[in-house]
């Protein structure tokens, strides 16, 4: 069999510089939100093994997560400046692509045979690989492989990239996303838990970036017109116009960048309707992916972790409610002052203190994994009602498509980072009524949820990302409709900043 | 002042008051007038043990090439022998020190790395076991080898000091 360079390949070979590249650039600039690489997924202060910022953190304040941004410069990443909604619709997009071409490229190399371009169909390719490796380090530059395109370990590189490196980038990348990792959680712990995945698909990225490099210099030492005339034409009879081509080629890529950097940063909505267009038709898919996790706080692995390893300190995101009314609450303790108005579009309009709240969950827990968008974890052994149970109570009246929590915390007036609006979130009815949507009332047994994990009340969306996990929840409306409140697109994250309301990844 | 007898932290003896981040994150290594740091100060990796074992197997690489390149009997330049002999007896030293110590001996790896380098520059100028100069292709590699490790100690050694990596028994001292 020939192995030449056919059309599709060459092709694939284009759209992967396009795709690769948008997805290095758009996965730093999430990395840049929650710049710290740990193996617990308790991501306990101190014990990261890798940073990626140049702040320092405040001695002798509580701070909060939305203060560990790091604003990485546009020439990096998509789109810099600290926009981690506007990277991660970039990576979810250039994601879509990525596996869709390399789906395809696997289906037509085993359909075509080719696949035995990158799969030693002998044991003697690791053996001529170990020779070649000796060559290169010798200034040797090693000969191909009878009938072959290139050597030993060129085939072993490309072969560890497509088959393995590739795979093991969409597995982790797909246990990023909260809905996949909570409803195979045993899945997630088994890879070593949500940091470790974390960990290692950044570590893929490394990879990426290595083969590249190594790759361009492979393609300047065996002769730069006759690898890109292979790789533009399929031979290398024309090596001048493949070079030329080929730069073009690369040239374009290069202003595509700075094209959709610009635009990003001019008009962060354009991007997020190109994202709806283009990853929303299989993100949606998620909802069929009710989390399911039963974590046991203090042995994660089932071996005893010692309480170093617990998460003895869930992160807080956002800063407590400043007002009279929350403060005096909270003097009071929550129980006696505390009520939760259930309304809206339902039947049976209701108020619940929380000992009723207590009193109709039944000492109901769970135990979950809380997945932060910007890459936090913690575990929290959650007390409450599930939200499915008191829409039961309150009946919602036919056509009642969405529910809507309203926070005690206005952004503006709470929390610096920010500016104003009522901080409210929403669920689609498929996601209140799943079977870990909770409205908690208890964190780790400690009798109630302190107040920087949003006390006295708050809710647990277990398949979506932390900041849609409202805290300090003042009521909750049954509506019909959620486009028609405030800006319309669900939520106070949704509306004032670039983030999707379907935030199953 | 109330407030600070009762502080736990003051008890102890901790007083960040005064500090330029006692209430507030900073930034470091922005010089005057930039808005961010030079790329390469965003990079801090803790893994402490690695690195140390990493420097280790750097210089382990370049005594056992250096052992093989005096074995092999092509004398890189006149009178060659003598040092490849001696890179590798300090090579085998920093090694076994290295391992049973805890001492921050990275500079005397950096002059085990320089040694080599300019063994393989005299190799330049003399007769290096290079392919076309009639050596093996395993022993051209070899000799190779004592450049890539010197070069790759010799960025580790610069990487350190910038603060990217650290060694054991030092620690980034990441606090969040």
């Amino acid at each position: 069999m020939e192995f030449e360079f056919p059309w599709w390949l060459r092709v694939e070979h284009f759209l992967n510089i396009i795709f690769l590249s948008f997805l290095i650039r758009s996965g730093i600039e999430i990395l840049g939100t929650y710049p710290k690489l740990y193996r617990s997924q308790h991501t306990v202060p101190g014990t990261a093994w890798a940073q990626f910022t140049i702040q320092r953190a405040a001695k002798h304040k509580y701070y909060t997560v939305g203060g560990e941004y790091d604003d990485y410069s546009p020439r990096f990443s998509l789109p810099g400046r600290g926009l981690l909604g506007l990277g991660r619709y970039w990576h979810f997009i250039a994601v879509t692509g990525f596996v869709t071409s390399w789906v395809i490229y696997i289906v037509l190399l085993f359909g075509t045979g080719q696949w035995r371009r990158y799969i030693p169909t002998s044991l003697d390719t690791f053996v001529q690989a170990g020779r070649d490796m000796l060559s290169y380090m010798a200034f040797v530059v090693p000969e191909p492989i009878g009938g072959m395109p290139f050597n030993a370990i060129q085939q072993l590189s490309y072969g560890f990239v497509f088959l393995i490196l590739t795979p093991l980038v969409i597995l982790t990348g797909a246990f990023q996303s909260p809905a996949v990792a909570n409803h195979f959680s045993r899945i997630t712990r088994m890879m070593g838990g949500r940091q470790v995945i974390r960990t290692i698909h950044f570590l893929c990225m490394i990879g990426y970036i290595v083969f590249v490099v190594i790759h361009i210099a492979m393609v300047v030492l065996h002769g730069y017109g006759h690898e890109t005339s292979k790789i533009v034409f399929g031979h290398t009879d024309l090596q001048i116009a493949g070079g030329v081509v080929f730069t073009i080629g690369l040239a374009l890529v290069l202003v595509l960048h700075v094209i959709a950097t610009r635009w990003t940063l001019t008009d962060g909505r354009a991007v997020e309707k190109l994202h709806n267009i283009v990853a929303r038709p299989w993100s949606n898919l998620l909802y069929r992916l009710p989390a399911r996790m039963h974590y046991d706080r203090d042995n994660v692995s089932g071996k005893d972790v010692q309480l170093k390893n617990t998460t003895h300190n869930f992160r807080g995101s956002g800063r407590p409610p400043e007002t009279p009314e929350y403060l005096a609450l909270m003097a009071n303790c929550y129980e006696d002052d505390y009520v939760l108005e259930i309304g809206g579009y339902v039947e049976r309009p209701m108020s619940l203190t929380i000992a009723q709240l207590r009193e109709l969950a039944s000492d109901h827990s769970q135990t979950t994994l809380h997945h932060c968008v910007q890459g936090f974890t913690s575990i929290g052994k959650w007390h409450g009602i599930p939200v499915s149970d008191l829409l039961d109570l309150v009946k919602p009246l036919p056509g009642a498509t969405d529910v809507v929590y309203l926070s005690f915390q206005d952004m503006g007036r709470d929390d610096a980072l920010y500016e104003g609006g009522t901080y409210y979130e929403s669920n689609p009815m498929i996601e209140a009524r799943m079977p870990q949507t909770l409205i908690a009332f208890d964190l780790n047994e400690e009798g109630e949820i302190p107040a920087k994990n949003g006390a006295p009340v708050r809710l647990r969306t277990e398949t979506s990302t932390g900041f849609r996990n409202l805290k300090w929840l003042e009521r909750i409306e049954v509506v019909n409709r959620y486009d028609i409140i405030l800006e319309g697109r669900g939520g106070y994250f949704e509306d004032a900043d670039f983030y999707d309301r379907n935030q199953l990844i | 002042m109330r407030e600070d007898q009762n502080s736990p932290a003051l008890r102890q003896g901790v007083d960040f008051r005064d500090t330029p981040n006692a209430t507030a994150r900073v930034t470091e290594h922005v010089r005057p007038g930039k808005k961010r740091a030079p790329l390469l100060r965003y990079i801090r990796i803790n893994l402490t043990r690695t690195t140390r074992l990493l420097l280790l197997l750097v210089i382990a690489v370049i005594g056992i090439a250096s052992a093989t390149t005096a074995l092999s009997g092509h004398e890189p330049f006149p009178s060659a022998m003598p040092f490849l002999w001696l890179v590798c007896a300090v090579s085998a030293v920093f090694v076994a020190g290295g391992l049973l110590t805890k001492k921050r001996i990275w500079p005397i790896g950096l002059g085990i790395a320089l040694a080599s380098l300019l063994i393989y520059i005299g190799g330049l100028l003399g007769n290096a076991p290079y392919v076309w100069n009639g050596a093996t292709v395993t022993l051209a590699a070899v000799w190779n080898t004592t450049l890539f490790a010197s070069l790759g100690y010799t960025v580790l050694y610069w990487a350190l000091n910038y603060g990217m990596i650290v060694a054991s028994p030092d620690d980034q001292n990441f606090t969040d």
